[in-house]
């Protein structure tokens, strides 16, 4: 974990200056969409967003299936850290996502494939956090999330192919079908993708190293406690001073 | 750590505001010259982009992008809040349970959060 911390600085400003270049290039490099207008710039951080909730997510998968064979803590810090972040990205697009809608299709909010599966992800990681939130920390609790999140996870392909396994009121684009976009849109997309994964890594370095402080802070709790049980039992080691 | 992440949070805060008030001022500010392919069509002899109903519905979705944009940074913005209120309040626990280790005769576990 602590190389990662080293890199906590220079990803805050790559992140930094990356996203302000992204929004630079999605508000006056990429031309104005013709039949959706401006409003059609939201798709330059939208579809980065949903993208990066899909990575977090699925480190959570990975995470929760390496806490659950070997038991490591730091897996499982790793998938509590990502599913918060993604769960950020994911609260990101389904923002984002009605203020697009509510122009392009008049309407704020409609139970179409695409939008309910990744409701239905966001509640998934939101009682995922819950668990890990109102539950006492121990293996039990940890095995539960590791489940949760692997369930979780599984929403995501679900998610991703809604488009084309039902008929949704959502644009159809995948990622590699995007030939169709004017070169300046895609130079505007390449560059909010890859600002957002930079600030989806730092912020996930961010998540760990708090983790990281929780570790410390439980280990010293549990020094403490045991110094001061142990304490009446033998005054005399205390050197007196008491 | 508390005090960077505190600085990214006033960061995020100011640059919401910065992006929200100097963005472009209308929406034919935003399109490049040379995007003829993806602008709107100008209407022949007038020099004019539409009718005043299409000034209107431009007005009207530049405001939803402003929106749009707008909620992505107040997110960030609440989340990296939440993180720095993280950070701030296990730091001030390690503090105490310092203090309670040193006050009873601690010196083993002289260990710090950055440890």
């Amino acid at each position: 974990m602590r190389p990662l911390v080293r890199l906590s600085l220079p990803l805050d400003i790559a992140a930094l200056f990356l996203v302000l270049a992204a929004f630079y290039m999605a508000l006056f490099h990429a031309p104005t969409e013709r039949t959706m207008g401006d409003v059609q710039r939201i798709f330059y951080f939208h579809v980065p967003s949903a993208m990066m909730a899909f990575l977090g997510f699925a480190i959570v998968m990975g995470a929760s299936i390496a806490f659950l064979v070997n038991g490591s803590r730091r897996a499982d810090a790793l998938a509590q850290a990502a599913a918060e972040v993604g769960l950020l990205f994911c609260t990101i697009t389904l923002l984002t996502g009605p203020v697009w809608a509510r122009s392009a299709w008049g309407v704020w909010w409609t139970w179409d494939a695409r939008l309910s599966t990744t409701l239905i992800l966001w509640l998934l990681y939101v009682a995922y956090l819950m668990l890990r939130g109102y539950m006492k920390e121990d293996l039990r609790m940890r095995r539960f999330s590791a489940v949760l999140g692997i369930l979780g996870a599984l929403d995501v392909p679900i998610v991703y192919f809604s488009v084309k396994w039902w008929r949704t009121q959502h644009p159809t684009t995948f990622i590699m079908e995007r030939e169709g976009l004017h070169p300046a849109m895609r130079q505007s997309l390449r560059v909010a993708m890859l600002a957002i994964l930079v600030l989806f890594l730092a912020l996930l370095v961010k998540r760990l190293s708090l983790e990281r402080l929780r570790a410390a802070r439980d280990a010293m709790r549990a020094a403490v406690e045991q110094r001061e049980t142990d304490a009446p039992r033998t005054p005399v080691l205390d050197g007196g001073s008491r | 750590m508390r005090q960077k992440s505190g600085g990214f949070a006033r960061l995020a805060a100011a640059l919401l505001i910065a992006v929200t008030v100097a963005g472009p001022a209308s929406p034919a500010v935003s399109a490049g010259a040379g995007d003829l392919a993806q602008v709107e069509e100008m209407q022949p002899g007038t020099g004019r982009t539409g009718s005043a109903l299409d000034a209107r519905k431009s007005a009207s979705r530049f405001r939803y992008l402003m929106l749009g944009y707008g909620l992505i940074w107040v997110s960030l913005g609440v989340y990296l809040l939440s993180l720095h209120r993280g950070v701030g309040r296990v730091g001030r626990e390690i503090e105490e349970l310092k203090a309670r280790l040193e006050e009873s005769g601690g010196g083993a576990q002289k260990r710090g959060p950055q440890g």
